[in-house]
């Protein structure tokens, strides 16, 4: 068994805890404002596909997934390595493997209902319904991908420094904000265009109105590396795990 | 289930924080004595698997406790560490340790073991809005719902009263004579001298004496006792003072006069008869040396 309940639980009151409910709610409702908004304001001169897309794009898959990821798996592994909680956790006869899987799981569970609630709700609105091109599932997938990932990346981060937040922060703003932009190799290495990629595979729209930039297959394979590589971090750390030094 | 640590040391780097520790519990109380920083909570957390010997062995019923989850099955550990689940309810936190361990009926242990450290009354209530107190035994209630064999309790007694520490010591007492295997871990000799059977006292990481608590107790108290007096005429009992057998020394020093005496008992007799004879009155009578450290600096040197 690789999914404990007691676990599960625990993690969905831990990951909404200390308002961070809130937190993910104002995040996840963002794009949804913004599409009312500009159906409200924008100009008749611009379709709505283009509107959709630079609303879920910059800030859906920039802000919102990668954030709200961070925000849920912030109460994981590294802040019960802080608190000391992770000791009820760790003295228990359960195999490792089990802990993590089950953390990872419910959270990022959390982040992708999240994710895919925000970011229909803003594409329904913004197109007054489904698209024929099926774009706008494609970026509801692609936002459920990036949950996973980001979900599973922040939790080992965790575990592996004290500063997993900031880490994680900084992540996000050098690497997949500055630096992808500025150099196409990064890509290879960025969750979000993992997610522009998927989008794009599922998607039919015309490439003059969506394309991206990263090889479907370099997105598949390389998620699935992240999401067992994390996995497998998580595992060993926990194995391996020593309290801090004490008298 | 037997405890046994074998030439077990932990260090981290240069510093040695566990070394050459080598003992074996059975069914008791076992007091694991020494000052703050000695390396109780590094042997204990050796002892549950939360650190991997850097020397030695340390196995529980024969069984490496270093990534070995299993040995949880009969083992609670108390961790000192004050952080528990703040948003959960103690009865939450107990119930879901019962179902981490995968207990049968976990509501019905969880309720029992809340019964066991009278903590029914504020178990609805969020841990976050618990004392000291009621979160240690919040803390003990959560390790008894799978009725371990062997419970290690790291300092439990920090921050309760004294009502409440004669309650967790009946507690206690009375898993040991169940043959529960208890190893309690404190800095106050009081405390241990009242609880365990056996005591182990640990100095800079090291053994320094083990044996039965009334052996441990004679060591402490068979010893050169400080003390600094404050009196009306300090000169005139200290003239009375040097005539008794049991005085070693007097000093005059600002802030009275330290004396040194051989019996303690007899010294603390007959100090306010002589001060009465001497018509001096006694204003400040101060152990200098009675913090755990010296007594434990006089057990190693001894």
């Amino acid at each position: 068994m690789l999914f404990n309940p007691a676990i599960a639980g625990l993690t969905v009151r831990q990951s909404l805890a200390r308002r961070r409910w809130l937190v993910v709610s104002v995040l996840a409702a963002l794009p949804v404002i913004m599409a009312m908004l500009t159906r409200l304001y924008a100009s008749q001169d611009q379709e709505p596909i283009g509107v959709l897309i630079e609303i879920l794009s910059a800030l859906s898959f920039t802000v919102v997934v990668p954030i709200a990821a961070l925000t849920l798996a912030s109460s994981g592994f590294g802040a019960e390595v802080d608190d000391g909680t992770v000791v009820y956790l760790l003295t228990k006869p359960i195999p490792r493997p089990e802990i993590v899987v089950t953390k990872l799981v419910v959270t990022a569970l959390i982040a992708v209902v999240l994710a895919v609630a925000s970011t229909l709700a803003a594409g329904v609105i913004a197109l007054g319904g489904f698209d024929a091109t099926r774009l706008l599932i494609g970026f509801a997938v692609g936002a459920a991908l990036g949950s996973v990932l980001y979900t599973a990346v922040f939790l080992a981060l965790g575990l592996v420094t004290r500063r997993g937040m900031l880490v994680g922060l900084v992540y996000l703003v050098v690497w997949e904000g500055a630096l992808s932009r500025l150099f196409a190799g990064t890509r290879t290495l960025s969750i979000r265009q993992y997610m522009l990629s998927v989008t794009d595979a599922i998607s039919t729209a015309d490439a003059a109105v969506f394309t991206a930039p990263l090889p479907h297959k370099t997105a598949f394979y390389m998620s699935s590396v992240i999401v067992v590589g994390a996995v497998a971090l998580c595992i060993s750390r926990l194995r391996n795990f020593e309290v801090g030094q004490s008298g | 289930m037997t405890v046994e640590l074998t030439n077990a040391s932990k260090w981290y780097g240069n510093i040695v924080a566990v070394n050459d520790v080598s003992f074996t519990l059975s069914a008791g109380v076992t007091g694991l004595l020494g000052p703050n920083g000695a390396g109780k909570s590094t042997i204990l957390h050796m002892i549950v698997g939360l650190l991997r010997p850097s020397g030695g062995t340390v196995t529980i019923a024969g069984t490496p406790s270093w990534q070995h989850p299993t040995i949880y099955r009969g083992l609670g550990f108390v961790p000192e560490s004050e952080g528990v689940y703040a948003f959960l309810s103690g009865y939450e936190f107990v119930l879901l340790n019962a179902r981490l361990q995968g207990v049968a009926e976990p509501a019905a242990a969880a309720a029992r073991a809340i019964g066991l450290v009278e903590l029914e009354q504020a178990q609805h209530r969020p841990i976050a809005t618990y004392s000291k107190g009621m979160r240690q035994r919040a803390k003990i209630a959560a390790v008894l719902v799978h009725d371990p064999a062997v419970l290690l309790l790291d300092e439990p007694f920090n921050g309760m009263d004294p009502k409440q520490r004669l309650q967790m010591m009946a507690l206690l007492r009375r898993f040991a004579d169940e043959g529960r295997t208890v190893l309690v871990s404190s800095h106050i000799l009081e405390e241990v001298d009242r609880l365990a059977d056996t005591v182990l006292v640990i100095i800079g990481g090291r053994l320094a004496a083990s044996g039965p608590s009334r052996v441990i107790r004679q060591l402490m108290t068979d010893r050169p006792h400080t003390f600094t007096v404050r009196t009306s005429d300090d000169r005139a009992l200290a003239a009375a003072l040097v005539r008794q057998s049991t005085t070693t020394s007097v000093e005059f020093i600002p802030a009275g006069m330290s004396i040194r005496t051989a019996d303690l008992g007899r010294f603390t007799r007959a100090l306010p008869v002589l001060a009465r004879d001497a018509n001096v009155s006694i204003l400040e009578v101060t152990p200098t040396d009675e913090s755990l450290e010296s007594v434990f600096s006089y057990l190693v040197q001894g």
